[in-house]
C-alpha cells in the first residue's frame, strides 16, 4: 500500500503539518477553556456550558485524528520497556492525563448537560468538579507541549 | 613411499580446496546475501548520506544515532520501517533498478533518496 506522505508543518520544527495543527489549536482550547470558566464566574452558565462542550468535542476529534496514531506509531510499542527514556516518558504522562482529563470531561457534562445518567451517578458540587477538571486539563496541555518539543524540536531534545 | 607422497599431497590439496569453499560460504553468508552493503546513518534530524547510488542488490543499513525515534518510508511504499529507536536498524535490499525517495513519517523533514543503477 502506499503510503501517505504527511506535510511537514508550519512552526519551524520537525513536526508534521498535523501536528503542528494540534499544538494550537490545543493552546487555543486551552486558552478558551480558561475564557469559558470566567463566562461561569459571571453567571453565563449557557454560553459556559456551549463552550467548554464544543472543546470537549473538538479535542475528541483531535484525539481520534491526530494523537491517537501518533501514540499508536511512535509510543505505544516502547511501553513499558522504554519509559525510562524522557521523549517516551512524557509521551505517556500525556496520553495517561489526555484520556483521565478527556473522560472527566465527559462525564461532567453528562452530569451538567443532559438526564441521561441516574442520580447516584450525579454530583452536586460542580465547581469543585469542574475546577478540579479546568486544572487537570491545563496540566495536561503542559504534558502535551513538553511531548511537543521532545519528539519535534531539536535543541529541546 | 613414492605412493604415500603422493595420497599426502593428494590429501593437503583435498583439505585447502574444502576450506577455501567453507570461507566462501562464510563469506557470502556474511554479506546478507552476497551482495554489496552501504550505510546510512541517522543522527540530527538528517539522514546521512543524503542521496546514495548503489548498485542493484545491494543492501542498504539505516541505522540511527540520533536520540529521538525515526522512520524510513519509501515514498512510493517500496519499503516501510517500524520506528526505530537509538542505535536500532532497518535493513533493506535494492534489486530493483530506480530512484527511491524516502523520509521519516515521524519528520517528515527528513528525506533521502537512494539510486539503484
Amino acid at each position: 500500500m502506499r503510503p501517505l506522505i504527511p506535510s511537514t508543518g508550519f512552526l519551524g520544527t520537525g513536526a508534521t503539518f498535523a501536528a503542528d495543527v494540534n499544538l494550537v489549536t490545543q493552546i487555543g482550547m486551552g486558552i478558551a477553556l480558561l475564557a469559558g470558566g470566567m463566562l461561569a464566574r459571571r453567571g453565563c452558565y449557557k454560553a459556559h456550558a456551549a463552550c467548554q462542550t464544543t472543546i470537549l468535542m473538538m479535542n475528541l476529534l483531535l484525539i481520534g485524528s491526530v494523537m491517537w496514531p501518533s501514540f499508536k506509531q511512535q509510543v505505544r510499542p516502547a511501553i513499558p520497556k522504554r519509559m525510562h527514556r524522557l521523549y517516551y516518558a512524557v509521551a505517556a504522562t500525556h496520553a495517561g492525563a489526555g484520556v483521565a482529563a478527556e473522560g472527566l470531561g465527559l462525564y461532567i457534562a453528562a452530569v451538567a448537560g443532559t438526564r441521561m445518567l441516574p442520580s447516584r451517578l450525579r454530583f452536586k458540587n460542580y465547581r469543585v468538579w469542574m475546577r478540579f477538571e479546568l486544572l487537570l486539563w491545563e496540566a495536561t496541555l503542559a504534558a502535551g507541549i513538553a511531548t511537543y518539543f521532545a519528539w519535534y524540536v531539536e535543541p529541546f531534545r | 613411499m613414492k605412493r604415500q607422497a603422493k595420497f599426502a599431497v593428494v590429501a593437503i590439496m583435498f583439505t585447502v580446496l574444502a576450506m577455501l569453499a567453507g570461507a566462501g560460504r562464510l563469506k557470502a553468508d556474511d554479506g546478507k546475501g552476497g551482495g554489496p552493503a552501504v550505510d546510512v546513518k541517522i543522527d540530527n534530524f538528517s539522514f546521512t548520506p543524503q542521496t546514495i547510488t548503489v548498485a542493484a542488490g545491494t543492501t542498504v543499513t539505516w541505522t540511527n544515532r540520533d536520540d529521538i525515534p525515526h522512520t524510513v518510508v519509501s515514498n512510493d511504499g517500496v519499503f516501510k520501517s517500524k520506528v526505530r529507536d537509538t542505535d536500532e536498524k532497518f535493513t533493506y535490499t535494492f534489486t530493483k533498478a530506480g530512484t527511491y525517495d524516502y523520509f521519516c513519517s515521524v519528520h517528515p523533514k527528513m528525506t533521502g533518496k537512494v539510486i539503484v543503477q
